[in-house]
């Protein structure tokens, strides 16, 4: 989701800078771009020195932080575990990554914006976060987190002309749910795949990567000037 | 985001939309100055007896559509109905059909807002609150969905609800439960809709600066022994935004939520209200 929201950002004109763990990953969406203005720092957002690096590096390059994407997240890195038999570890790799790391942005974004006059700022949320899907409890404990950090920056920084938003997909065909369906193919689940697919939304199909960039663009765009601190839901109705 | 007229050749229907400077009359000359050919429907003469609204002017109802025709190059449409009366509303289609073509786009506008607590809401204002915000937007969603299956097409239905769908207004009960009942309809209606590719959903404004709001602030006011001036200071204070919001903030909204871009979005209640929601 994060290579859509970089590409189209990219195809509206914006000069992009994504930040990811994978330099592999992040060639291939540089690659995609072709012509259009995207760099890349490889960066861990739950590490603050890196961040802040991250952000240095950004504002001495482009000049300023007009739009804060924190797209970065992972549902459920070390497996599906019921709450009792989750890892020390499983849990904060999945709350460092996901809310951690989108507090670190923020904290270090925020200020660059406020001395610029504003700007918007779009964090991932997830249906999960409302509806939670038993066996990833980090991950919908994250996103539900990101939605009240969402809401409390959105206060915070209303009078600084920054408005904060939270896009929460559905399933979206992403390599993220290609695990999630390899899991429980292996656990012996038969049909997963049609499961998966069928049972997502009342659409009856996933949504697309480039269908919640087109939510992120909306709400980091001038159309959405009155909108802030709210969610918007990428998710073919499943919340419905 | 979008090319410069993305909605040419598209047919929409606005209701409520027979009074300027209302959210409605702000949708459909968004809407057609996107290239819709906009249909706008207005009370009539359906007496809001017992409402503090007057019954909107068939005058002003037509000069909103002239001005629609001014706007683009669509074809355009002016109309008196009862919004809740299914052969009036089902007329009102066939006949837009006709002229304009199949409406694709269906915006639920029209509302009425009685300003009392609930201990002094009689009968008939908690029928009618109910019967234009709910009912309305029931009869004219299922008569529109009917024309979209039947011509395959694969439209949009977009109601303005209000943050008072989400949380209790004092003073503001039928109005209140009416929108209530609006997003429990959107949340059926989009699932239902899904398999014939419709896409069913709200928005919930915040406080919007619009002619209807500047009525139901002078009964407020009066109500509450404040100056309508004082009521608005009290108002844009308790908008972390610092400012009302304007019909054009929501008709931007309903643009998106149309437009291919929202084509993973049903059954949404997307809020439109400079962050009033979460700030207290």
């Amino acid at each position: 989701m994060g290579r859509a929201v970089a590409l189209l950002f990219a195809a509206e004109g914006s000069r992009v800078v994504i930040a990811d763990l994978d330099a592999t990953g992040a060639a291939e969406t540089i690659a995609q771009a072709g012509e259009r203005q995207v760099r890349f720092v490889q960066t861990d957002v739950n590490d603050e020195r890196q961040v802040e690096a991250l952000v240095g590096s950004t504002v001495a390059d482009l000049g300023s932080i007009d739009v804060l994407v924190n797209c970065a997240g992972v549902a459920a890195p070390l497996g599906v575990e019921r709450c009792d038999l989750l890892t020390r570890e499983g849990w904060q790799r999945t709350i460092d990554t996901n809310l951690t790391g989108t507090w670190l942005c923020i904290k270090h974004v925020a200020p660059v914006m406020m001395a610029h006059g504003g700007g918007a700022i779009v964090n991932f949320g997830s249906i999960a976060g409302v509806r939670v899907f038993p066996g990833i409890s980090p991950y919908c404990a994250a996103k539900a987190g990101i939605t009240a950090l969402s809401h409390c920056a959105a206060l915070e920084y209303v009078s600084y002309g920054i408005r904060v938003n939270t896009v929460c997909p559905g399933t979206i065909d992403t390599p993220m749910v290609d695990r999630l369906i390899a899991n429980l193919q292996a656990q012996g689940v038969p049909d997963a795949h049609a499961a998966i697919h069928a049972g997502s939304s009342p659409m009856k199909r996933l949504g697309t990567p480039e269908e919640v960039a087109k939510a992120v663009l909306f709400l980091a765009s001038e159309d959405a000037s009155y909108v802030t601190g709210t969610e918007v839901y990428v998710d073919g109705g499943a919340l419905a | 985001m979008t090319g410069e007229r993305p909605l040419e050749g598209r047919v929409a229907l606005v209701t409520g939309a027979g009074r300027r400077r209302g959210i409605g009359y702000g949708i459909a000359r968004h809407l057609a100055g996107l290239g819709a050919s906009v249909a706008i429907v207005g009370a009539g003469s359906r007496s809001m007896a017992g409402l503090d609204y007057e019954a909107q002017a068939l005058g002003e109802l037509h000069a909103i559509g002239d001005e629609l025709a001014a706007l683009g190059h669509g074809r355009h449409l002016a109309a008196q109905a009862d919004i809740a009366n299914p052969e009036q509303v089902g007329r009102l289609l066939d006949r837009i059909g006709n002229e304009l073509g199949v409406v694709e786009i269906l915006v639920n506008n029209a509302g009425v807002c009685p300003v009392k607590p609930l201990l002094e809401t009689t009968f008939s204002e908690w029928e009618k609150t109910m019967g234009v915000n709910a009912t309305g937007a029931f009869v004219c969603s299922t008569e529109t969905a009917r024309r979209m299956i039947a011509h395959g097409v694969s439209g949009n239905i977009v109601s303005i609800a209000s943050l008072s769908a989400k949380e209790g207004w004092p003073d503001f009960g039928a109005y209140t439960a009416s929108k209530f009942a609006l997003l429990g309809f959107t949340e059926v209606f989009a699932r239902e809709m899904a398999p014939h590719g419709i896409r069913v959903n709200a928005i919930c404004p915040g406080y919007i600066a619009a002619g209807v709001s500047e009525e139901i602030t002078n009964t407020f006011a009066a109500k509450l022994g404040v100056s309508p001036a004082e009521l608005d200071r009290n108002t844009v204070a308790r908008v972390p935004l610092g400012r009302y919001g304007t019909a054009e903030d929501v008709a931007q909204a309903v643009a998106f939520l149309v437009s291919p871009a929202a084509s993973y979005i049903t059954g949404q209640a997307m809020n439109v209200c400079g962050g009033v929601m979460v700030s207290h």
